[in-house]
């Protein structure tokens, strides 16, 4: 039972860790909580399921086409939507709760689109489960570990070691100091929420197999995605997943071992801890603009 | 940003108060009693009462909270299980609800003010979350995801307020008197703190300002009438589950505040006036409803920044100064 | 500002303007439900069943010469929307009659609304609580979930089986539910464990294994609509091969369509079933009504809430009709004396005085992919 647990805590910390890299790169990049995350999750889901299930695109297209897809919507939101507000200095908390109104429109709009069921995808590979021993796994568990897996080391190689991935990190870190590069601000900022969008959909594209897709799936996978963004280490790339994780493992082994009625509890009751103990998380992330 | 240095001194501004205050009385009577009106009105009142709350902590001290349907579910419940379960007069568990809310405020205050932007939202979520997540499972205390029923309408001596007419005046004088409390209160030496909390908190502690009192106290009042808005409202519909207080309730609270205007008296009550008339509206529009919602505040957001106050500029209407008096 | 300001006042005389009175000379029905959020799917569907009575009933002339308009609104699964609804469309609307909501919730919550003003509701949730709180002006056309709990219990019973395990959503529907199951259970000396999950959850990975390793012969799934599929399908990839109980909500197309093959081995109550085409259902009154359906709208209802919204139709025009009037008191007379009359979820009787129309369910079990009568499936069923 516990190598089960531990596949399955695993596979959704892979998620959380996609969605909080998500959280961690807009806010280092804007300043900013976004709440569109878990929705962003729930669109690459329903997409990957439209072009998978009903245009009948290999997954193996399918996936980079929800990824291109997603990359879009971010890009687009942050340049007409999130920037405006910045330009127009709209308070700080205002431009979050824009978010939460794009939330709701993209909540209510994959309602009205797709219906308010849970649909399954077809399965992707031949084989519907894997047995080691006595342990069965769904390979789609495990696919989604290498892809989250490989995603975030390609992530990681291009925030470091080319060009575009550094200047993004200049500017993140210091826009004024970046623009004297002739770092082009604007456009490494819609850059880093095209990929922070990229990254959820990714995880939703992966996690649809699993769990299935319904439109009410991204609002509690976003709220402990921004968890483990918050245990790891508000704004840092390393920490969010690696908080993420965390999160995975201590909900799931709760619900298996201790007991499952908690489990959300103790999710929240972790992060308040964090957040009154350990603020700046496992990584000492950035406590932005004290 | 706002004036609140001016007394209020001249006749014409008193008078212009009391006619507000008799326009809001004979409201009911220009609706013609009719119950599903007096419902949406009630509803408006106890928004703003809650908003203003939110308003003086937010609005008035720069405190985010994202979680203030937290506040608002501790009123409830305290108030419901109170009357309905160990039978106290509800005009007693009504102010008993604010207080424990408003010590629930100031526990909160512990972590909350040692924390600014980001972290205190999170804080203030994952208070609003754990609050929800309690009532939900602490069955044996708030009958869990069922919901407590027959909770009772206030009663003085034998008369009991049941028609939504009167309930209605009973949330009105608790309304009035909270707001009176709020403009005094910001126009004091607290509330002048607060500003300066909120305007730059440094600078603030340089002058000799306690940051971590005053937090406490903008969150401890914040709470105190958000909690009574939470158990009025408890006794308004007479049924309460753990369904309304989710953060979807806290987000509808800063959107009221957002479209009426932060820090001024009209904020609350003008924001909370519109949402609920936008939201009858879009009932017509069934499935279509909570898509239209999203729209409509996210084009708010983008085209009126300020909130709708400011762009009425009713605060002028009602000021006696004229605008280069108006202190920012 | 002053444009604003007058559009704030016309925007008050609209809101005014629009809540009208409308004629005497026809029979609003009125109607409440969720037409947005998770459970919308169940709301339209039930709508659209209530649209097609009605339209039935108008075709045949209407009901004591009137005909009959319905009159929908959108509870949004809120108690507080509730209450604002029912006293609107009772106040305002003026309507004769209630269907309503799916959400038991709220019923519960316009309970007090709709027994102050005296206008018959009949109830399509399935909580066995709204009945049990005294009210005199509430009914239900179909089997509530205690009465198909009780049919569980009794077959776990028959089956031999000692331990047995739940998974229930940890809201009212799962609470009550599993409660009721275990109460069976405890009374024939059969264990029951219980696990729990929470509205949101997609992963039951935890509890399945939890429940599994501890050696339960069978398992109820006691979720909404939209759970039961992924937990018949999560339970039988972690290797469960025994029985999957459940209440109406394992009915629902989407178990089929998530658990595939996997859905063979669930066991379920429910008063209507929607199978896969008109032609399969189980007897003719069920097919006329699917085919009409189908005319209609086009494809078979997305849920058999529709089925419940358009029996609780066809009782109100049958009591209007015998009572001869409009007046709520008399109609409400009229169902509380029904015993007689025939609807898609078999015949009627409304006497036992706590407002229940139908005391019994029918079982039906899955096997390779299509319902059958649990008779049936029992017979060629080995341990």
């Amino acid at each position: 039972m516990f190598t089960q647990v531990l596949v399955g805590a695993i596979a959704i910390g892979s998620i959380y860790g996609l969605v909080a890299l998500g959280y961690s790169l807009i806010y280092t990049a804007s300043g900013l909580m976004s709440f569109v995350q878990g929705e962003l999750l729930m669109l690459g889901s329903f997409m990957g399921l439209t072009f998978y299930k009903y245009l009948k695109i290999p997954f193996y297209f399918a996936l980079p086409l929800t990824m291109g897809c997603l990359f879009l919507i971010g890009v687009i939101i942050e340049r007409y939507i999130i920037r405006r507000l910045q330009k127009a200095k709209t308070n700080l908390i205002f431009i979050v709760v824009a978010t939460i109104a794009l939330s709701i429109i993209l909540k209510n709009f994959a309602m009205l689109a797709w219906g308010s069921n849970v649909f399954q995808f077809p399965p992707i590979f031949s084989v519907s489960l894997l047995k080691l021993g006595k342990v069965r796994i769904q390979p789609e568990s495990i696919m989604a570990i290498v892809i989250a897996l490989l995603v975030m080391i390609i992530l990681h190689l291009f925030m470091t070691k080319t060009r575009l991935g550094t200047s993004m990190r200049a500017a993140a870190q210091d826009p004024i100091a970046a623009k004297t590069m002739s770092i082009n601000v604007n456009r490494t900022t819609a850059l880093t929420w095209g990929i922070a969008s990229m990254l959820t959909g990714v995880g939703g594209i992966l996690i649809g197999p699993i769990y299935g897709v319904s439109a009410e799936m991204g609002t509690l996978i976003g709220t402990k995605g921004f968890a483990g963004a918050v245990i790891g280490g508000y704004g840092n790339m390393y920490g969010a997943i690696v908080g993420s994780l965390l999160l995975g493992i201590i909900e799931t082994f709760m619900a298996a071992y201790v007991s499952s009625m908690y489990k959300d509890f103790v999710s929240f009751f972790t992060l308040i801890i964090f957040l009154i103990f350990i603020p700046r998380g496992l990584f000492k992330g950035k406590v932005y603009g004290d | 940003m706002d004036n609140i240095l001016k007394p209020k001194s001249s006749s014409s501004f008193q008078i212009k108060w009391i006619m507000l205050i008799i326009l809001g009385g004979v409201l009911p009577f220009i609706f013609l009693g009719d119950p599903y009106v007096l419902i949406l009105l009630c509803t408006t009142e106890i928004s703003i009462i809650a908003v203003s709350g939110l308003d003086i902590l937010f609005g008035y001290c720069g405190q985010i909270s994202l979680g203030h349907a937290g506040f608002y579910c501790i009123g409830a419940y305290t108030s419901a299980i109170l009357s309905r379960n160990l039978g106290m007069p509800v005009f007693i568990t009504i102010p008993i609800a604010g207080f424990f809310a408003m010590i629930i405020g100031i526990l909160l205050a512990l972590p909350a003010a040692k924390l600014v932007h980001h972290f205190l939202a999170l804080v203030t979520i994952s208070f609003g979350e754990i609050i929800y997540l309690f009532v939900s499972q602490a069955r044996g205390l708030t009958e869990g995801y069922t919901g407590m029923n027959f909770i009772p309408r206030p009663k003085i001596g034998g008369i009991i307020f049941t028609s939504n007419t009167s309930y209605y005046y009973v949330i009105y004088g608790i309304l009035v008197i909270l707001l009176a409390l709020k403009q005094n209160l910001v126009a004091s030496g607290t509330g002048r703190a607060f500003v300066a909390i909120r305007e730059d908190a440094h600078a603030a502690n340089g002058m000799g300002i306690n940051i971590t009192k005053y937090k406490t106290m903008a969150f401890a009042i914040s709470a105190f009438y958000t909690g009574i808005a939470g158990a009025l409202y408890a006794h308004l519909i007479g049924f309460i589950s753990p369904e309304t207080f989710t953060s979807n309730q806290s987000t509808l609270f800063l959107t009221m505040l957002l479209f009426g205007g932060m820090g001024n008296f009209w904020g609350p009550i003008i924001g909370s006036a519109i949402l609920v008339i936008i939201t009858e509206f879009l009932q017509k529009l069934g499935s279509y409803q909570m898509l239209i919602y999203g729209a409509i505040l996210l084009l708010v957001i983008i085209y009126i920044p300020g909130g709708i106050s400011k762009g009425l500029n009713l605060q002028l209407f009602f000021k006696k100064s004229k605008r280069g008096k108006i202190a920012c | 500002m002053r444009l604003k300001k007058g559009l704030a006042v016309i925007l008050c005389i609209f809101a005014i303007a629009s809540m009208n009175v409308a004629a005497q000379d026809v029979i609003k029905v009125g109607f409440y439900g969720p037409l947005t959020g998770p459970m919308s799917l169940s709301g339209i569907a039930s709508r659209q069943g209530a649209e097609l009575a009605i339209k039935q009933i108008n075709a045949n002339g209407g009901v004591i010469g009137k005909k009959m308009v319905l009159v929908p609104y959108n509870d949004n699964s809120s108690p507080e929307e509730a209450v604002k609804v029912v006293t609107r469309m009772i106040t305002s609307d003026k309507v004769h009659c209630i269907v309503g909501s799916l959400h038991s919730g709220n019923i519960l919550a316009s309970a007090p609304i709709v027994e102050k003003y005296k206008i018959p509701e009949i109830g399509v949730g399935t909580s066995p609580t709204y009945l049990q709180k005294g009210y005199t002006y509430i009914f239900r056309c179909l089997a509530n979930t205690a009465t198909i709990d009780i049919q569980i219990g009794k077959t776990i019973k028959e089956l031999n089986y000692k331990k047995v395990g739940a998974l229930g959503l940890s809201d009212e529907y799962g609470k009550t539910g599993v409660e009721d199951v275990k109460n069976v259970l405890d009374s024939y000396g059969i264990q029951l464990i219980a696990e729990w999950f929470n509205p949101g959850d997609t992963d039951f990975t935890g509890q399945l294994t939890k429940l599994i390793n501890s050696g339960i012969e069978a398992l109820v799934a006691y979720g909404t609509d939209s759970y039961q599929g992924p937990i018949v399908k999560q339970a039988r990839l972690l290797g469960f091969e025994g029985l999957i109980f459940g209440p109406e909500s394992l009915s629902v197309p989407s178990v089929l369509e998530v658990a595939g093959k996997y859905s063979d081995g669930c066991v379920f109550g429910t008063s209507y079933i929607v199978p896969s085409k008109p032609e399969e259902a189980v007897d003719k009154m069920q097919q006329d009504f699917f085919k009409a359906f189908v005319a209609e709208f086009g494809k078979m209802p997305e849920s058999q809430t529709a089925m419940r919204c358009y029996d609780a139709v066809m009782i109100f025009a049958e009591a209007i009709k015998r009572a001869n009037s409009l007046n709520g008191t008399a109609i409400r007379d009229q169902i509380a004396n029904l015993h007689d009359f025939r609807g898609l979820a078999g015949t009627f009787d409304f006497r036992g005085g706590n407002g229940e129309g139908i005391r019994e369910s029918r079982m039906f079990a899955i096997k390779d992919g299509k319902y059958i009568l649990l008779s049936e499936f029992l017979k060629s069923y080995k341990k």
